[in-house]
């Protein structure tokens, strides 16, 4: 598909160096914190209207926050992020999802965990069950199922449907794992 | 913003650009006219063959298909069925067959329903049936002839053509159930393939759950129905 737009080039950058596709669906803008040099490739979804529910009465503090993305992310292509939900107390409720730094999400892969820390790398085609917690420096290959809840503990590799850990990340493959240079590589030119 | 319309052009209110209250549209039938437009829009029609000539929303186009049955429908104002969210980013196709909802559905984006090609004998043909209380999560393909109530299709399972697949069954992520199967009352498909009975007696705490989720999701989601009245 054409249109006048397309022309321009395909990322907007924003002031802090966020490079967001304009074919990226972006739902609840002002419930999503961009950490900056962020990149956010064509047909991503990111479900910023999932907030945080509010028991009757309770009145909200600060500004609602649904997704929080840290520096230097990066999502692939038709990849989704939504936060998790569940009833808490009685209460069905939508809970934050977080992001760190250095996180590149596959292709495909949707993603409804808790927290993802910091160097993580998912592949294509993964599913991040909910509530689910990836600590640093690990790595999720193609085509996983995590389960929900599931904890994933740093430095290790974890594959498979259901989600295992199978391996364990090497000292010497850390260096890999920084975004950088990805960042640098993409952009209208 | 990059939303989906969704227009009807009875007295329902399935509209506004996301939550939809399906009201007064249980037991009829959804016919649903899914174009892709420009990037921007992506333009859904939806039409009750009892309703008054549509109102053509613009850059749809209308599909042929779609002139043929006209099903008459129950009890146009049945209060007591509502309650169901459809995300505008959903396809429902009903080009070869009929597509019957119940009340408390979730239905997530990128999600699509119904038949994708010709149905290839009667029973098919009479169309897809979601009982109460389904939730199909986002990029799951349903093309089942019934799914019953309280059964969970989770994120990019794909359920085949004509398969019926029981009441409080949990299909898990990106997993596959074939033309034709019939997945018994409980079941739960997990990992790559594998099946069990979960008999926990959990059922009404989760169907207690997928309504507050719908209340919460009409109460986040805006539904602006008088835009397009």
């Amino acid at each position: 598909m054409t249109s006048k737009r397309a022309t321009k080039g395909e990322y907007i950058e924003t002031d802090t160096g966020n490079k967001v596709s304009r074919r990226s669906q972006i739902i609840g803008t002002t419930n999503i914190i961009l950490g900056g040099k962020t990149v956010i490739q064509a047909e991503v979804i990111i479900r910023g209207d999932l907030l945080r529910a509010h028991q009757n009465g309770a009145e909200k503090q600060g500004t609602p926050v649904a997704v929080a993305i840290g520096r230097y992310c990066f999502f692939s292509k038709g990849c989704e992020l939504r936060p998790p939900g569940k009833v808490y107390k009685g209460w069905f409720s939508h809970y934050p999802l977080k992001i760190a730094d250095h996180v590149f999400i596959g292709p495909s892969s949707v993603i409804e965990a808790a927290l993802i820390g910091s160097h993580v790398s998912i592949g294509a085609n993964c599913t991040i069950g909910k509530f689910a917690i990836i600590k640093d420096y690990v790595k999720v290959l193609d085509g996983t199922v995590v389960p929900p809840n599931m904890v994933v503990p740093s430095f290790s590799i974890v594959a498979g449907r259901p989600g295992r850990v199978v391996g364990e990340i090497a000292e010497g493959e850390i260096e890999g794992m920084d975004l950088r240079e990805v960042y640098r590589g993409v952009g209208n030119g | 913003m990059p939303f989906l319309l969704l227009s009807t052009f009875h007295s329902g209110p399935i509209s506004g650009n996301s939550s939809i209250d399906l009201s007064q549209l249980q037991y009829q039938q959804l016919h649903l006219l899914q174009t892709t437009t420009n990037h921007r829009k992506h333009v859904v029609q939806t039409r009750l063959h009892d309703a008054p000539s549509p109102q053509t929303a613009h850059n749809t186009r209308l599909n042929p298909h779609n002139s043929r049955a006209r099903l008459p429908y129950r009890n146009p104002f049945d209060r007591s069925r509502r309650n169901t969210a459809i995300h505008p980013r959903t396809k429902l196709i009903s080009t070869f067959a009929s597509i019957t909802m119940g009340s408390n559905c979730i239905i997530s984006e990128r999600s699509i329903i119904g038949l994708q090609s010709e149905p290839e004998n009667d029973v098919e043909r009479e169309g897809l049936v979601l009982e109460d209380s389904v939730v199909v999560e986002t990029g799951a393909v349903v093309e089942a002839r019934f799914v019953g109530t309280g059964t969970t299709i989770e994120v990019g399972a794909r359920i085949g053509k004509g398969a019926v697949v029981g009441k409080h069954c949990k299909i898990g992520p990106l997993s596959e159930i074939g033309e034709g199967e019939e997945v018994p009352d409980f079941t739960v498909i997990f990992g790559d393939g594998m099946r069990r009975i979960d008999r926990s007696g959990v059922e009404n705490q989760k169907l207690k759950t997928i309504a507050r989720q719908v209340e919460v999701l009409r109460k986040l989601i805006p539904s602006n129905l008088a835009k397009f009245q």
